[in-house]
């Protein structure tokens, strides 16, 4: 159901932002979280309302962007992060239009350079991870906004 | 110099390999082997086509590093390879590519030479060259496996690169003469040929108990990082999956991956 995955896109927004409330409205569905401590989130869900808000926490990006879809681009496997090859510039930058075949960075695993391919289409927004920074299989990379009909 | 340059009719001369070797491209220079290796694999490139350049205007070493060595001094290379290998054992692509090249220059010049683990290649703990290995995955296709070696051959003392972590030579200097770069190429294909064929048939352990005999690092004080904290303690050995197990200064026994990097070494 499109709510209860909404719900689950949000709780993961709120995990990975640090945040305590949020309050989303979309076509007429009103979505409110609030967690009070780390373990618990209250959920509220209204048909009619108003006006999508950030409580706390504000990040800029959801704010100003919620009604596009987000997607991340996640570690393939565990490794050291490079956002270039050596000496070269970075594969990508914020504002950048991948598709599945682009490659977005290296992943150094097994003192084996890994080359990780976006794998999804859209426009990058964020890049989450530090040049060099150890990471985890799963851990999000990027975040990549996906491109509208249209744009 | 015309002496000094690989001669590509006298490396496939006498060359019986099975893979290694299929096809092979000399370049006078190009921004790195590695480049070469990845247009080509885009334009299907067959497993074992090697690439040789006499110069690299961006060599890459690893961790971000580069790699610099002045024209025709140094035997530069990059061999693709399709392993059906679980991602898993990758590693021990490395573990086949150090190996052969330790045998080649021990069998043609007698060198003492060793391998900084897991896969720089060391005389009396002076650098002489390392590998790098790249991966490229096609989707729904087997890993592609990009096989990066260089060597410090003909460079005199004051040709080498400065590491700040490390001491330089080249074969040239430990040998105290010139080398034939073609006959270095020619043995290290083959040699390279024969232990890629051991991978392939999957004797695993093989491999790892000859990468563990030539390791130089045994008994050594070390600075380990796993897991953004730092460890420091002496070698104590290499498991058959490749982990290094260390005597912390504590006194107790930890176990490292292959990926946990040796930050330096103490005491030498």
């Amino acid at each position: 159901m499109e709510v209860i995955k909404k719900v689950k896109d949000l709780i993961s927004l709120m995990n990975e932002n640090n945040l305590t409330e949020i309050e989303v409205e979309e076509e007429g569905t009103k979505i409110r979280l609030k967690r009070n401590n780390l373990d618990s989130v209250q959920t509220s869900i209204q048909l009619p309302s108003i006006k999508a808000s950030l409580q706390e926490g504000s990040n800029k990006y959801l704010t100003s962007k919620q009604d596009k879809e987000l997607s991340e681009i996640v570690a393939p496997m565990v490794g050291t992060f490079y956002s270039s090859a050596p000496g070269a510039d970075p594969y990508v930058n914020i504002g950048d239009t991948v598709d599945e075949e682009t490659v977005v960075c290296i992943i150094e695993a097994m003192k084996i350079m890994n080359e990780v391919k976006a794998e999804t289409e859209g426009k990058i927004v964020e890049v989450i991870v530090e040049n060099g920074a150890a990471v985890e299989f799963g851990q999000p990379l990027f975040r990549v906004e996906a491109s509208e009909e249209g744009e | 110099m015309n002496s000094d340059r690989l001669l590509l009719d006298k490396i496939k001369k006498n060359l019986r390999t099975r893979v290694i070797g299929r096809e092979i491209i000399t370049l006078e220079h190009t921004t790195s082997t590695m480049d070469i290796a990845k247009q080509m694999l885009s334009n299907s490139a067959k497993e074992g086509a090697v690439i040789f350049s006499e110069r690299q205007t961006k060599g890459r070493g690893r961790s971000g590093k580069t790699w610099v060595c002045p024209k025709s001094k140094g035997l530069l290379l990059t061999i693709i390879l399709k392993p059906a290998i679980p991602p898993e054992k990758s590693y021990l692509l490395i573990g086949f590519s150090a190996v052969a090249a330790v045998k080649t220059i021990r069998d043609m010049f007698k060198l003492p030479i060793e391998i900084d683990w897991p896969n720089d290649l060391v005389i009396n703990k002076k650098k002489l060259g390392g590998i790098l290995i790249e991966t490229q995955k096609e989707t729904g296709k087997d890993t592609n496996y990009i096989v990066g070696i260089g060597i410090n051959v003909n460079l005199n003392k004051q040709e080498l690169p400065k590491h700040v972590d490390k001491q330089v030579t080249s074969l040239a200097i430990e040998k105290e003469t010139f080398i034939d770069r073609t006959k270095l190429a020619r043995a290290l294909l083959q040699n390279l040929d024969s232990w890629y064929l051991i991978l392939k048939e999957e004797r695993y352990e093989y491999i790892v108990e000859k990468w563990r005999e030539f390791c130089a690092n045994v008994g050594r004080k070390m600075i380990i990082r796993k897991n953004n904290q730092e460890y420091s303690g002496s070698l104590v050995e290499i498991s058959n999956s490749g982990e290094l197990m260390l005597l912390l200064d504590n006194g107790c026994r930890k176990t490292f991956r292959i990926e946990h990097t040796i930050v330096k070494y103490l005491n030498e």
